[in-house]
């Protein structure tokens, strides 16, 4: 976190890439599905970005770190697809596409945030998992989440402080970097 | 957990349950909390979306196959560029042949697992005997004959001898070698031993019958009734339909660059024009990264690769 990857360690042997694959893979789809809409079509874009990066790891220049290239070839090969395609998606014209490129320049710290929550979501206790994938992925209330596992609502509210406490808690590092986009966006 | 009250209580806000304030003032914790809850709870919808792909680790499962594949036969590829003649033998053969023979009178090497052996036989042949392979021949070898026992897979770069040709038995099979570049493929799993020849001459033999290629022959003998099936063919067309390995027999690297400017699509310059006609000798496969065929070139060629933004310069290394 925070220092940028070693590019020629990740690089070096598939076990490490495959560190590098599972750690970045859901932020890359996210970043794709800013893009297009089907998941399928997401999911093998980013695979083959992948498999593109290693195998011209030696012809590639990367100018800041592996990440970053990542999400930029990614991004840049959704662009091109829509382009191909020429289809207009998630309210984007032409134009709203530009802006939104703009707006994101090339920092990916929102989806990089959200694909850490999810890794951390799976460290949780399993009730405790359970609850907060129901409250806070599927959205439902504290009562639908009680009756949906047959606990008391104060249960629920209970093991949803725990949750966001234990989250926060392993998202520490992450928490730096989002106050830095906070603060440039203010 | 003194805090835990708090969290519990913005969280519930943060949902939409309504709330009574918990009393207590602590302005710049309750903040701090309130910020960090807000800011995971925003990434809702992005978490849910990242939960609708598959498992990293199971796309990996899958993904790693299109990157690691013939880790092994590289592994072997990378041995027979190292020989200007090379005669690359792969086998894998149900049972080792050795019948009427009494024990003592071989002599035997095995390459234990996960570890590649390297050893010279008396008459020069250099064998690579891969893990878990086992390498046999008569203690009175290269005395009469030059003939050996295979299970398992091998590479060797047999000394030249016109005298004497150099004999593989592989299971059922056997290979006479008259000096030459040639490729088999005989997996247990597979009905067939295939061969095809590349340069120079091989004797097949099954069965007391004897086939002889030229170069450019393609050769299946049916593993169960020994039938063979010979066919001329283009060794490049043949090559690139098993799947992109092109052989090079004393080449220039000019043409070697123009192969791998199409395959992996990069640009090669060349430091000085004199370079282009350094000769090569090996197997390149398309299935191999690019990066992973330039370490070989490297390897067994005396020249360099540096990368820049456009292109690969090859350069002499001292």
């Amino acid at each position: 976190m925070g220092k940028s990857e070693n590019i020629q360690f990740v690089l070096n042997d598939v076990g490490s890439y495959g560190k590098f694959f599972t750690e970045n893979y859901h932020t890359a789809c996210l970043v794709a599905s800013r893009y297009l809409h089907d998941n399928q079509e997401i999911e093998d874009i980013v695979q083959e970005v992948f498999v593109k990066i290693w195998e011209k790891r030696k012809a590639i220049k990367i100018q800041s770190n592996l990440k970053n290239y990542l999400f930029n070839s990614v991004k840049n090969t959704c662009i091109n697809h829509v382009q191909r395609k020429k289809e207009i998606i998630a309210g984007f014209d032409q134009a709203g596409l530009q802006q939104w490129e703009n707006e994101a320049g090339d920092q990916f710290i929102s989806e990089e945030f959200a694909s850490k929550i999810n890794q951390a979501i799976e460290t949780l206790p399993p009730q405790c998992k359970k609850i907060f994938l129901l409250a806070f992925v599927d959205d439902l209330s504290y009562q639908e989440t009680a009756d949906a596992l047959g606990l008391s609502k104060n249960t629920v509210k209970t093991q949803m402080g725990i949750a966001y406490k234990l989250l926060r808690e392993k998202l520490r590092d992450s928490f730096f970097s989002l106050v830095l986009i906070f603060f440039r966006k203010a | 957990m003194e805090n835990q009250k708090k969290w519990e209580q913005m969280a519930a806000e943060l949902h939409g349950e309504l709330q009574e304030s918990s009393g207590e003032q602590n302005q710049d914790e309750d903040i701090r909390i309130e910020k960090a809850l807000e800011r995971i709870h925003a990434s809702g919808k992005d978490v849910k979306k990242i939960r609708e792909f598959q498992p990293s680790e199971i796309v990996w499962d899958k993904l790693k196959g299109k990157l690691g594949r013939n880790i092994r036969i590289k592994e072997w590829l990378k041995y027979a560029a190292v020989a200007a003649i090379a005669i690359s033998i792969t086998i894998l053969a149900d049972y080792l042949v050795g019948n009427n023979t009494s024990e003592n009178q071989y002599a035997s090497v095995s390459s234990p697992v996960g570890q590649i052996t390297n050893l010279t036989l008396f008459d020069g042949t250099n064998v690579w005997l891969n893990a878990g392979s086992t390498l046999k021949y008569k203690k009175s070898f290269n005395q009469s004959d030059r003939e050996v026992y295979l299970d398992g897979e091998a590479l060797f770069d047999v000394a030249k001898d016109k005298t004497r040709s150099f004999i593989v038995n592989a299971g059922k099979a056997i290979i006479k070698v008259h000096g030459t570049i040639f490729d088999v493929k005989a997996y247990l799993n597979m009905s067939t031993v295939e061969t095809v020849l590349i340069e120079g001459s091989v004797e097949f033999i099954r069965n007391g019958n004897s086939v002889y290629m030229n170069p450019g022959e393609h050769l299946i003998c049916s593993s169960g009734t020994g039938k063979f099936t010979k066919s001329e063919i283009n060794t490049a067309e043949y090559t690139a339909w098993k799947g992109g390995k092109i052989y090079y027999s004393d080449k220039p690297l000019y043409d070697l660059a123009l192969q791998l400017e199409r395959w992996y699509e990069v640009k090669f310059r060349f430091d000085s024009e004199e370079l282009k006609n350094y000769r090569f000798t090996g197997v390149i496969n398309k299935d191999n990264s690019l990066d992973y065929t330039l370490d070989i070139i490297e390897e067994i060629n005396k020249v360099e690769f540096k990368t820049n933004q456009e292109e690969i310069v090859i350069m002499a290394s001292k």
